[in-house]
């Protein structure tokens, strides 16, 4: 496999944790608004994602402009996925369906 | 019937009955789709930035002229309201779904490429994304429904 295919797969999986971390902070109650923000668990994410920004950008160098989106939508997948394993969001025929039509037209609009 | 659903409150309260999994409402997605049309927003700053990059002939003087700092601020800015907004949101919508509502940016981007940058828009583009806006209404069905 393209070594900048992995890579921009691995910067779409660890985008796709950080939005894990960020919704399981979302489920805490804090003392306060900016307790809300400013923990941990956000600062991680946040932290997760600009990780994965640099990821991408090495991934854009060797990789044709239009095959990076189109990489990132693997990311709908993995949160699908990861929603299932750590909030035990059903994975419904309806979602699946939805999934489906997102995916075949990211794929006409890159076409 | 007052007192009907007193008693339920009082039994979710107490957790002698499981409490209904919160409901988005119509309200909530859009919300969620104001959200992404700003984060398609910050689409416009970065590139108006990138842009600012290539005008100079030395990246220093790039980074210390107006045309450049304006439009990183908006980027940075607008990603911050984005985060902060986003951080509520994702309360009320399964991650999944939530998260799918992202492919409508790239409707926004057509929009934005054709107004603000004068870019061609072809047919394989605008029926791309109107598919997506399609999968996405029946994401978000399953939310609200």
């Amino acid at each position: 496999m393209n070594i900048y295919i992995l890579i921009s797969l691995t910067a779409v999986t660890i985008a796709s944790f950080s939005q894990v971390i960020l919704k399981k902070s979302s489920g805490k109650k804090y003392g306060s608004k900016i307790r809300e923000y400013l923990n941990p668990m956000v600062i991680t994410g946040y932290g997760l994602m600009f990780v994965s920004l640099v990821f991408s950008m090495i991934a854009f160098s060797g990789l044709e402009f239009t095959n990076v989106p189109l990489l990132e939508s693997v990311g709908y997948i993995i949160i699908m996925v990861l929603g299932y394993l750590f909030f035990k969001e059903k994975i419904t025929l309806r979602k699946l369906a939805g999934m489906a039509i997102i995916l075949s037209g990211i794929f006409v609009y890159y076409q | 019937m007052g007192r009907f659903y007193g008693t339920i409150a009082f039994m979710q309260e107490n957790k002698l009955v499981k409490p209904p999994k919160q409901k988005a409402r119509l309200k909530d997605v859009f919300i969620l789709q104001a959200v992404f049309i700003l984060f398609s927003m910050s689409h416009i700053a970065i590139k108006i930035t990138s842009e600012a990059l290539h005008a100079f002939d030395s990246i220093f003087e790039a980074i210390f002229s107006v045309r450049f700092i304006i439009p990183f601020a908006a980027a940075l800015f607008i990603l911050a309201v984005y985060a902060l907004i986003w951080q509520q949101v994702i309360k009320r919508f399964d991650l999944s779904i939530a998260y799918a509502n992202k492919a409508t940016t790239l409707l926004w981007s057509i929009v934005w490429g054709f107004f603000i940058f004068n870019e061609e828009i072809n047919p394989a583009k605008i029926i791309g994304a109107l598919i997506v806006c399609v999968g996405v209404i029946i994401m978000n069905s399953e939310a609200v429904a």
